[in-house]
């Protein structure tokens, strides 16, 4: 194998572990955010929100599968450069590159913020992050391939066990807490759907790694397949916070999810569900952030045409380190850093060029 | 403002820089030097922003929201 091929391996996924790579980080971040955002604004109605972000993430899902058919065996720098010139194109891919460094740093430290917040009570953050980001460097380096299928594990574990949980938090509803829904809650669902759809944005990484994939035929189908099973899944997990802890305490809970795994633990016969949770939990953060790493890397790879990227391992560990401990100090800041700043520039990156990269290509007749 | 620690974390990353260009000269990579070398000035400038920011206890996420409130 040449020095070339070598490099962060470059085999190839096949189309139901590259969806299943771009799921498992819609669901890393649902674990965090999905009950807050889907309820604070729609309250009764969040769970609406939910099945409107569905339709949404159909549409957009269509619309990456259309730009990876136009441009077989191609990845996302290449795409934007054949479509919006080598200027723009590269403008654009860097600022890419610059949110996902955002996005790493932020979960980083709210992934260490809820270890010390709920499993390590009064361990040191920054050695939390620290060992996290050296074994996600060292997964990193083992390239794709051993990723999507450790993901693959990973995912068919936390559908199974999230299938449970619904079933153990059945009991716990209180079903006046979701009903009724008029169509006075239609502009708060409208809201609560945007901000759902946030967890989603990272779905675009598929582009990124449009070169990687094999089949791209099979894309669509197996991805909207996904799409409605992790929907069923997250409009129950909606479902049971509102009917467990109700539309007024969930905004003001930091990790919504936690507390209504530890209300199954305390209610029932079950106990100490909640330790082997977390660390499934946190299987899926790592998974998280070693795939947006990978992509990180691959976009300036692609960016700066280089040859090789394991020179960079050590700075990425380096960046993630001191932009995991930099980024903030408190868990408000953070959250008011995510809603004002992170949340909308997420759907702009996410969707909005991504739109407008397609809608230029069908102008230009390059997408048919 | 801590000027040891500015000084020490700039000569870490300058001995870094040095060692990377060996390792990469020699096999001929030019280019990932030069991207190397923007990353690790970049990477500098962050943290002494932050080395900076931290004796107002200020943070990335607290000066931004401060800047754009």
């Amino acid at each position: 194998m040449s020095n070339k091929n070598a490099d962060l391996s470059s085999h190839t996924l096949s189309a139901r572990e590259a969806v299943v790579v771009v799921m498992i980080l819609t669901f890393a971040l649902d674990f965090r955010v999905l009950p807050i955002f889907a309820i604070q604004p729609a309250g009764f109605a969040g769970w609406v929100s939910v099945l409107l972000q569905f339709g949404y993430m159909l549409f957009f899902f269509h619309i990456f599968y259309k730009l990876l058919i136009s441009f077989p065996q191609q990845n996302f720098a290449q795409i934007v450069q054949a479509i919006w010139g080598k200027t723009l194109g590269r403008v654009i891919v860097f600022s890419y590159i610059l949110w996902l460094l955002l996005i790493l740093s932020f979960n980083i430290n709210m992934f260490g913020a809820r270890l010390s917040h709920s499993q390590y009570p009064g361990q040191n953050k920054a050695m939390l992050i620290a060992i996290f980001v050296l074994f996600a460097v060292i997964i990193v380096r083992s390239g794709i391939v051993p990723i999507a299928r450790m993901t693959r594990f990973c995912m068919f574990m936390l559908v199974t066990i999230f299938m449970i949980l619904i079933a153990l938090w059945l009991p716990s509803l209180r079903w006046e807490n979701f009903m009724p829904v008029t169509y006075l809650d239609l502009p708060n669902v409208g809201l609560g759907s945007l901000k759902v759809l946030y967890t989603g944005s990272l779905s675009m990484l598929i582009l990124v790694l449009g070169d990687k994939i094999a089949n791209h035929k099979n894309i669509r189908r197996i991805g909207y397949k996904s799409l409605t099973l992790l929907a069923a899944i997250k409009v129950c997990v909606v479902i049971a916070a509102l009917g467990i802890l109700g539309p007024n305490l969930v905004p003001r809970i930091p990790f919504a999810l936690n507390t209504m795994i530890n209300s199954i633990a305390f209610s029932s016969s079950l106990e100490r569900i909640d330790s082997f949770l977390g660390v499934l939990f946190s299987v899926a953060e790592f998974m998280f952030i070693t795939i947006v790493s990978f992509c990180f890397l691959h976009l300036i790879r692609s960016l700066f045409g280089l040859d090789r990227i394991t020179p960079f391992l050590v700075l990425l560990a380096l960046s993630l380190f001191f932009g995991g401990n930099f980024i903030g100090n408190t868990f408000f800041t953070l959250f008011e850093l995510e809603e004002a700043f992170i949340l909308p520039l997420s759907l702009v990156m996410g969707f909005a060029v991504p739109l407008l990269l397609y809608g230029t290509g069908r102008l230009r007749k390059i997408i048919h | 403002m801590n000027w040891g620690l500015l000084v020490a974390i700039w000569l870490a990353l300058l001995v870094y820089l040095i060692w990377a260009c060996f390792r990469l000269l020699s096999r001929g990579e030019k280019k990932e030097l030069l991207v190397f070398g923007c990353w690790l000035f970049l990477l500098g400038i962050f943290i002494s922003i932050n080395v900076h920011s931290k004796a107002s206890d200020l943070r990335f996420a607290e000066l931004f929201l401060q800047l754009f409130r």
